[in-house]
């Protein structure tokens, strides 16, 4: 009986014990937000906040600092598709890292998504105070104009800037995607070129294959693949409810809403 | 006098000619919905990477699992099209790879995709281990350019079409079978709409047919078709009809209730749709949006590699085209989803920046699809031989006779003129073929087209 009471104690010390050891692993959504520079929205007169590049920052600290309360945190923050340029990335960047999160930092910054935008080698300084913000954050720069073998303007920008060592810093960059990752190191020769020519570190496809391999990121990628099948058969229902409609003569398409064509749709069926 | 008009209507001859020939080589006009034989297109033999596809098809259906025989299989692959300063056209085909890094020590290999409602995923073969069966085949090609246009043809489901309108012309027995059918399809469908609330932001409707076509497929055909070859064959009295018929519904009722079942332990995860609905669609798919699906998934990927060795300064991309080839013809669905599919990559690679630069002008993005056997003899969505005599009643419209006239126009006069196949099914009659598809225009000519104002077919002589 004592002993079961010493197994069952010993159970739950080494539980609380992981929960203190090891950081929560969350991913700050923040994609498809499809953000525009503050100085734009000034110019425009419109006041809608929430496309503005500054909002998104605010959003983003203070869902931080909601998800991590009481406990220490492993994040991906993830900008994607926002439509993000060399303008509205300096807001974000200034916007998210003048929030006093030096002095309060435990959590671990371990990606910076910011696939899927508008960056250009402009932004290079930006990106250095993301990597000086946090020493583990590494920044995915797929699918954006320096993305690919386009990398070679950052490391061009770099030496511009006259960065020590920018290899070090080219090792915390992600540009080629997963699933190119074998093709690119095998079969594609500029990027050996870029090798010997110092553009990229050595172990760059091993740097690769870690970040793609981090628990963090296969998440993000999951949960990625579901929304892209979820808004792909959304539009398929959207559009095809707008043609048929618009065959049948009975609506204007440009004003029909998906709900109105459902439920005139389960009309006729019926 | 003569010889001046001779000479006369010979130089029309040759202008319109060379009109035809000039229009054809410029660019894929709009509406042309499919051929016997597509030709080139600034430098892509279009016929040669179909016939790649299904040879590749033809073989993998030989190897095929017997007791999957039924399950449509789609090889595709993308050609891109290049345009350099001094407008010259270059062009790539790749296949659609698989890039599962767990499977690079074996080398890549072509995926294919099978249509199944199992949620088992796509099957992979290794290229290199294809077997060289080859056997002689008829290559049939569509391209779906434009919604509209496969709309006007592709108004409303076969299922609704031939139940709800022609139910009447069916034998009793049937009648009824097809009646309690449409019954308990009115239960699945109001089962589901006990969702809405969860799916009113997706395609209930287009998810729907597709468990719908499915149940159709595999289930009603070849029961009835046995019911019909033991009615034939044996006459049958009309108790023994009836006991047929229940028999029928009771194998209906048994396949669909677990099937609902199914979805409503699915769409129960509120909290977690997107994940609910891909579960959902790896289970029905049909191969051809399987294929979409990867595509729009993977595109990233399978751009990267032509930024990074094709694009090179000064060249720049102006067609993209998904080339599939399925064993079967296309259903309704299917084509749909991938004249949608058109536009919303479309939409897709016009937002991406980094691309952007890269297109040129007149970019276009277009599906050619290709099928070896046609469903309208053999296969799953249709049910039944439009040759059967039981059912010729649902053939006697006019619009419908014409269909099937011209499938056996090609079919027996496939040397001679080569172009023509209008994949249309019988059951399927559309508003405008009524009164244009004449039997002395057919004869002379090769090319169908659907005017983009009026949704109409227009039938023109190229020769």
């Amino acid at each position: 009986m004592f002993e079961r009471l010493v197994m069952c104690l010993a159970f739950i010390f080494v539980t609380l014990l992981s929960n203190f050891c090891f950081a929560t692993e969350t991913i700050i959504d923040l994609s498809e937000t499809r953000i525009v520079s503050q100085k734009i929205l000034n110019a425009q007169e419109i006041k809608n906040e929430e496309t503005s590049s500054i909002t998104l920052a605010k959003k983003a600290v203070e869902m931080i600092k909601e998800a991590s309360k009481d406990k220490q945190l492993r994040l991906i923050i993830d900008f994607s598709k926002n439509e993000i340029n060399d303008e509205s990335f300096d807001e974000l960047t200034e916007g998210f890292l003048s929030r006093k999160y030096k002095s309060e930092k435990k959590n671990e910054f371990a990606i910076l998504d910011l696939s899927s935008n508008s960056i250009t080698e402009k932004s290079t300084n930006n990106l250095l105070k993301w990597l000086n913000f946090d020493e583990n954050i590494k920044i995915n720069l797929t699918a954006t104009p320096v993305g690919l073998k386009y990398i070679k303007k950052i490391y061009d920008a770099l030496q511009d800037l006259s960065v020590e060592n920018p290899l070090v810093i080219m090792s915390r960059l992600i540009f080629i995607p997963k699933d190119y990752l074998w093709q690119a190191s095998n079969t594609v020769k500029i990027y050996s070129t870029f090798v010997k020519e110092k553009v990229i570190p050595e172990n760059w496809v091993t740097t690769h294959k870690n970040f793609y391999d981090d628990s963090l990121i296969k998440k993000l990628l999951e949960q990625r693949k579901d929304k892209k099948t979820y808004e792909f058969l959304k539009d398929l229902g959207v559009k095809q409810c707008i043609v048929e409609q618009s065959y049948e003569g009975t609506s204007d398409t440009s004003e029909i809403t998906f709900a109105e064509a459902l439920k005139s749709l389960q009309l006729t069926e019926k | 006098m003569k010889q001046q008009n001779f000479l006369l209507s010979l130089m029309c001859l040759v202008t319109v000619h060379l009109i035809c020939f000039a229009g054809n080589a410029s660019e894929i006009v709009d509406g042309q919905r499919s051929f016997y034989e597509f030709g080139e297109f600034r430098g892509v033999n279009l016929d040669n990477v179909h016939q790649e596809l299904a040879d590749n098809e033809c073989s993998l259906t030989s190897c095929q699992d017997k007791k999957k025989k039924d399950n449509n299989i789609v090889l595709a692959s993308l050609t891109f099209v290049f345009v350099d300063e001094e407008k010259k056209y270059t062009h790539k085909t790749i296949s659609l790879p698989d890039s599962n890094p767990e499977t690079e020590s074996e080398g890549r290999k072509q995926l294919v995709f099978e249509s199944s409602i199992e949620p088992n995923e796509k099957l992979r073969f290794k290229e290199s281990h294809l077997p060289s069966i080859k056997k002689s085949f008829s290559l049939q090609m569509e391209i779906v350019p434009n919604l509209s246009d496969v709309f006007a043809h592709v108004k409303k489901t076969f299922f609704q079409k031939t139940f709800m309108k022609k139910k009447d012309n069916y034998p009793d027995y049937i009648s009824s079978a097809a009646g309690d059918f449409l019954e308990k399809k009115d239960n699945l469908n109001n089962s589901l709409s006990q969702f809405s609330s969860y799916l009113l932001n997706m395609n209930t409707y287009f998810l729907k047919n597709i468990v719908i076509m499915n149940e159709y497929a595999s289930v009603l055909q070849p029961v009835t078709e046995k019911t019909l070859q033991k009615e034939t064959s044996s006459k049958l009295t009309s108790k023994e009809n009836q006991q047929q018929c229940s028999l029928l519904l009771k194998e209906i009722y048994k396949k669909i209730a677990p099937e609902s079942e199914y979805l409503k332990s699915i769409l129960k995860y509120e909290d977690d749709l997107p994940k609910a609905i891909s579960s959902i669609c790896r289970t029905f798919w049909h191969s051809e949006p399987r294929v979409l699906t990867f595509l729009i998934d993977k595109f990233e990927t399978l751009i990267a590699p032509i930024l990074d060795e094709e694009l090179l300064e000064g060249v720049k991309l102006c067609n993209i085209f998904l080339n599939m080839h399925s064993r079967l013809n296309n259903c309704d669905n299917c084509r749909y989803a991938m004249c949608i599919f058109c536009e919303i990559l479309k939409n897709q690679i016009n937002n991406l920046e980094y691309l952007k630069k890269h297109l040129s002008q007149d970019f276009d993005f277009h599906i050619f699809s290709s099928f070896s056997e046609d469903y309208e003899f053999k296969g799953r969505t249709m049910p039944y031989s439009p040759k059967d005599k039981c059912f010729k009643n649902l053939y006697n419209s006019e619009d419908v006779g014409k269909c099937i006239f011209l499938k056996k126009q090609k079919k027996q006069k496939k040397q001679e003129t080569k172009i023509i196949e209008l994949i249309d099914e019988p059951s399927m009659p559309s508003k405008q073929m009524t009164g244009k598809a004449k039997e002395e225009n057919l004869k002379q000519v090769p090319t169908v087209r659907v005017n983009p104002l009026t949704g109409g077919l227009i039938f023109e002589n190229l020769k």
